[in-house]
């Protein structure tokens, strides 16, 4: 195992975490504000590919500049998808929330088949195959951009978290939504708001998607049961854990593919035995408190 | 006056009736052929090449009819899920009563589909061109009704041997990565095995799960061992992550070779031109080799040239193998239908077993292989993208250009 | 003109009817509890003030203008703070956070650095403890940060649900001192819940006594405290 090569599965890992970051704290924070789990969570990604991929493809918008669209695009698309949909299941049991959101997903396929065909879709940028070679390292310049974008947005997602009076009211209401309520809290805007940012951020990784990968419109399977995994791992509701996550399982699907021989084959099964150790160790995951 | 509206009364009925009658007889007496492809989810690059090509062919089909009857093929999806495609092939059994199946893309579907077919009898008629399993030749080869016109995976992986040796500098080091489900383990099993024997050196065979979003570990380890040539066996989605990340990590075997998902056009499309360039996949048949009209035939059977031309005005995009070979698979089963002169099962195989003919994808004439009783279309050609164009490299006698080789490092395109 | 007035309120939980024809009124400037056995619908009648359940009829005034239709979160923006029962604090957050929220409506925000001084003046526990989790916090010093998240809100209307519920008598004697000081200091108006009938009465100006929902005794705390009816609700007998 050579220095350059560890250096290089870190670097992939890291890229890989960062995508999978980006699809998960969106999910976990719908989770943890609405106790809702969004199976729908994937087509969001896919969306966003198809969004940034037309986007380029029909005005030649770069997936650069197309990201700010697509995150007003999504954060409409989330806004609009709790206030005339998920808002009716709030009270419901949880197998009509499920239903509602599978429906949901199927719907979104569907529609992207029909619009768009079953073709493999891609955006061809200078950079979107193109790496930084650092010493023996290998950065890929469109997972790199999938790395900081996640950083950045991550980041910015704490701030507001953290740092803002709706950041504040949106943890209250995720840990008490009665006693929030009686705070004065808009709850049913802090909805809207978590639905939001969900679908922007799962709408941004679509973007790095379509730059680094392709998409197709059952990709968001791909990514949604992936976003699940990392949730899980992390604890429900667990921003902080699904960050923690994502970066555990985008390097250990890395190391495993690297280092031993059909690891590739192998790293999403040992992801999901990570996955299950953890559950039989900690019940609530890594980082979640229920 | 009541006369004059009793008769135009009575026309209007005569009228309508003429007008429905025919219509709700035809749709009694249509020839239903069934078609399961993987139209949605990781194959449909090629499903739907292969459904355009059967639909191509129904159309012309029904300029004229057969035994005086409509063709109709009903598409089935089944999204490369083997469950989903086996109640599909129910369904077109025991619903829709199809006179056979035709097409057909994948040997995990194709296994699982004529597995289900054994606990019918007869067993249904299939022309198949998604089979191309060894496993399913041994398995299935034996029942006549089944025409196989896809090649069997050795002859893949045989022609690929042969290419390679036939490449100067000849390459030394072979690294073969595999999806890992029946399609692609069991033809990296045989090309080893081949490469082994013809002297080449298999630095490792290592398997991936198909569709995942990020091969740069599997291709990091590949990098690491610097093989002469990274052959990878899978599926199209696959192919755009291998040429997109391989270009990312700056790993540059000499040669970058797959198999026959390289040649679509999504493909192309999805990775560009100059990314896809001097990589080297394997065909069937491509649209430049130029095989006559049929001289039975030459209205469903025309010049290579001229059935490509028709395909490419009606689609508006190149034909791919599956395209042709679904289309010759779909008129093989009707021009049988027609001799037959019946619907009879044991009679249309009969006549298809007859069948001798020049097609725009090559001579058609059912023949025994390894182990099936019927099998067409035994000869495999090598391509290479050259400018966003496919070149056929091997073999030399049907060759249309030189191959461009070693493969130049990415940092010097 | 009363400061809260609930008029001929009819409460449901789906079929269930709990509360039957409830018709009271707070006096602004006053303390007035809200008396009853288990059941007997009390948090119920807070919780359709705030609007946590909505009545199936009936009115809701609050300084003389309908609030029964309004959202919560405009409830409170009008002047009601409302400590929940059982304290619920955000537990997973700081002291200071779980105060801060309590003056997310605009009128608390405005005031924000006045109102918690005044809290922590009132609670010095609680600036001692600002960067502590809330769920580490004693029972007590829960109810305290409850009740000062509620007034972060600057109310002119406090509603609390029984606030001395498994706390220690020295706890209790502090917090009854505290809503006589906010009584008679900033004239504040305090609607309480509470099970402990002498306690209460003897803090409250006005009493109300419900026995399965429906209003059964109302009057001078004074009166009420005395009166014979009482010991039948809760002694059922004469």
């Amino acid at each position: 195992m050579s220095l350059a090569l560890l250096a290089q599965a870190t670097a992939n890992g890291l890229s890989l975490a960062g995508l999978y970051a980006l699809v998960s704290v969106g999910l976990t924070l719908v989770f943890g504000v609405m106790r809702i789990l969004n199976f729908a969570h994937g087509e969001f990604v896919m969306l966003g590919a198809y969004a940034s991929f037309w986007l380029f493809t029909l005005w030649g918008l770069d997936p650069l500049a197309s990201l700010a669209v697509v995150l007003v695009l999504m954060t409409g698309l989330g806004a609009l998808i709790q206030t005339t949909l998920v808002k009716r299941v709030l009270a419901a049991p949880h197998l009509n929330q499920i239903l509602l959101t599978f429906g949901i997903a199927v719907t979104f396929q569907n529609l992207a088949l029909l619009l768009w065909t079953g073709d493999l879709r891609a955006i061809k940028v200078w950079y979107s195959a193109s790496s930084l070679t650092l010493g023996p390292v290998s950065l890929s310049l469109g997972r790199t951009f999938g790395i900081g974008l996640a950083m950045i947005l991550t980041g910015l997602l704490y701030l507001l978290l953290f740092r803002t009076e709706y950041g504040r009211a949106l943890r209250a209401v995720a840990q008490d939504p009665e006693a929030a309520l009686v705070m004065g809290i808009p709850i049913q805007r802090v909805y809207i708001l978590a639905m939001a940012i969900g679908a922007a951020y799962a709408g941004a990784a679509g973007v790095v998607a379509s730059v680094s990968m392709f998409t197709y419109p059952l990709i968001g399977f791909l990514f949604g049961l992936k976003a699940f995994c990392v949730v899980i791992l992390g604890g429900l509701g667990s921003v902080f854990g699904a960050t923690v996550a994502s970066l555990i399982l985008g390097l250990v699907e890395s190391f495993v593919g690297t280092f031993f021989a059909q690891g590739s084959s192998w790293a999403e099964a040992i992801s999901f035995v990570i996955l299950l150790l953890v559950l039989l160790l900690r019940p609530k995951g890594l980082f979640g408190v229920e | 006056m009541r006369k004059m509206t009793m008769a135009v009364g009575l026309g209007l009925l005569f009228g309508s009736l003429g007008m429905v009658l025919p219509v709700a007889w035809a749709a009694e007496e249509e020839i239903r052929i069934g078609a399961v492809w993987g139209l949605t989810g990781p194959q449909a690059g090629v499903s739907q090449e292969g459904r355009r090509g059967m639909e191509m062919a129904q159309d012309l089909l029904n300029k004229k009819g057969v035994l005086g009857r409509k063709i109709r093929v009903i598409f089935e999806d089944d999204k490369a899920d083997p469950a989903v495609a086996v109640s599909a092939a129910e369904k077109l059994i025991t619903q829709d009563k199809v006179v056979a199946f035709v097409g057909g893309v994948g040997s995990t579907i194709c296994n699982a589909m004529l597995g289900a077919f054994e606990k019918y009898t007869p067993k249904p008629l299939g022309t198949l061109t998604g089979c191309g399993a060894t496993t399913i030749e041994q398995r299935f080869g034996k029942e006549r009704g089944y025409f196989f016109v896809h090649p069997w995976e050795y002859y893949y992986q045989t022609t690929m041997r042969d290419f390679l040796l036939s490449v100067t500098p000849r390459p030394q080091t072979v690294f073969i990565a595999h999806e890992d489900r029946l399609y692609g383990t069991s033809h990296s099993k045989m090309a080893e095995e081949y490469f082994k024997e013809a002297g080449f050196k298999v630095v490792a065979r290592e398997s991936f799960k198909s569709g995942a979003p990020d091969l740069t570990p599997l291709l990091t380890r590949a990098k690491a061992m610097n093989p002469d040539v990274f052959y990878w066996i899978a599926y199209g989605a696959d192919a755009v992550l291998v040429t997109k990340q391989g270009k990312e990590l700056n790993f540059n075997p000499r040669m970058y070779a797959s198999t026959v998902q390289l040649g679509t056009q999504e493909y192309r499309d999805a990775v560009g031109k100059g990314n896809a360039e001097t990589f080297v996949g394997i065909t069937v048949w491509e649209p430049i080799a130029a095989f006559p009209a049929s001289k039975e035939w030459p209205e469903v059977f025309p010049s290579t040239r001229d059935w490509v031309r028709d395909y490419t005005t009606r689609f508006k995009r190149e034909p791919h193998y599956y395209s042709i070979m679904s289309y010759v698979a779909l008129v093989a089963t009707a021009k049988g239908i027609e001799a037959a002169g019946s619907l009879e099962r044991d009679r249309v195989l009969g006549a298809m077993e007859k069948i001798n003919t020049m097609t725009p994808m090559g001579p058609l004439k059912f023949s025994p292989s390894k182990f099936a009783v019927n099998h067409a279309f035994k000869q495999m050609m090598i391509f290479q993208w050259q400018k966003g164009e496919k070149v056929l490299v091997f073999p030399r006698d049907v060759a249309s250009g030189m191959l461009m080789h070693p493969f130049p490092a990415w940092t010097q395109r | 003109m009363p400061l809260l007035e609930l008029e001929a309120l009819d409460v449901c939980y789906g079929d269930l009817q709990v509360i039957w024809a409830l018709s009271l009124a707070v006096e602004r400037g006053t303390i007035a509890c809200l008396l009853g056995p288990n059941g007997s619908g009390k948090s119920t009648i807070m919780n359709s003030i705030t609007g946590l359940v909505r009545p199936r009829a009936g009115a809701i005034r609050f300084q003389g203008e309908r609030i029964d239709r309004l959202p919560t979160y405009e409830i409170i923006e009008r002047g009601i703070a409302h400590v929940l029962e059982r304290r619920r604090v955000f537990p997973f957050m700081s002291v200071l956070d779980n105060l801060l929220l309590g003056s997310f409506p605009p009128r608390g925000k405005a005031k924000r650095s006045d109102q918690l001084a005044r809290v922590f003046a009132l609670f010095p526990v609680l600036a001692q403890r600002q960067a502590q989790l809330a769920g580490t916090l004693s029972g007590g010093e829960q109810q305290m940060l409850a009740i000062g998240r509620g007034l972060m809100a600057r109310p002119t209307l406090l509603l609390v649900d029984e606030p001395f519920l498994g706390l220690a008598p020295v706890v209790i004697r502090e917090l009854l001192d505290i809503f006589a000081r906010l009584n008679r200091e900033e004239g504040m108006t305090i609607l309480l819940v509470e099970q402990n009938v002498e306690m209460a009465l003897g803090m409250s100006h006005r009493g109300f006594v419900l026995e399965s929902g429906r209003l059964v005794i109302q009057g001078p705390a004074r009166e009420v405290l005395e009166s014979v009816e009482l010991r039948q609700v809760f002694l059922g007998r004469p």
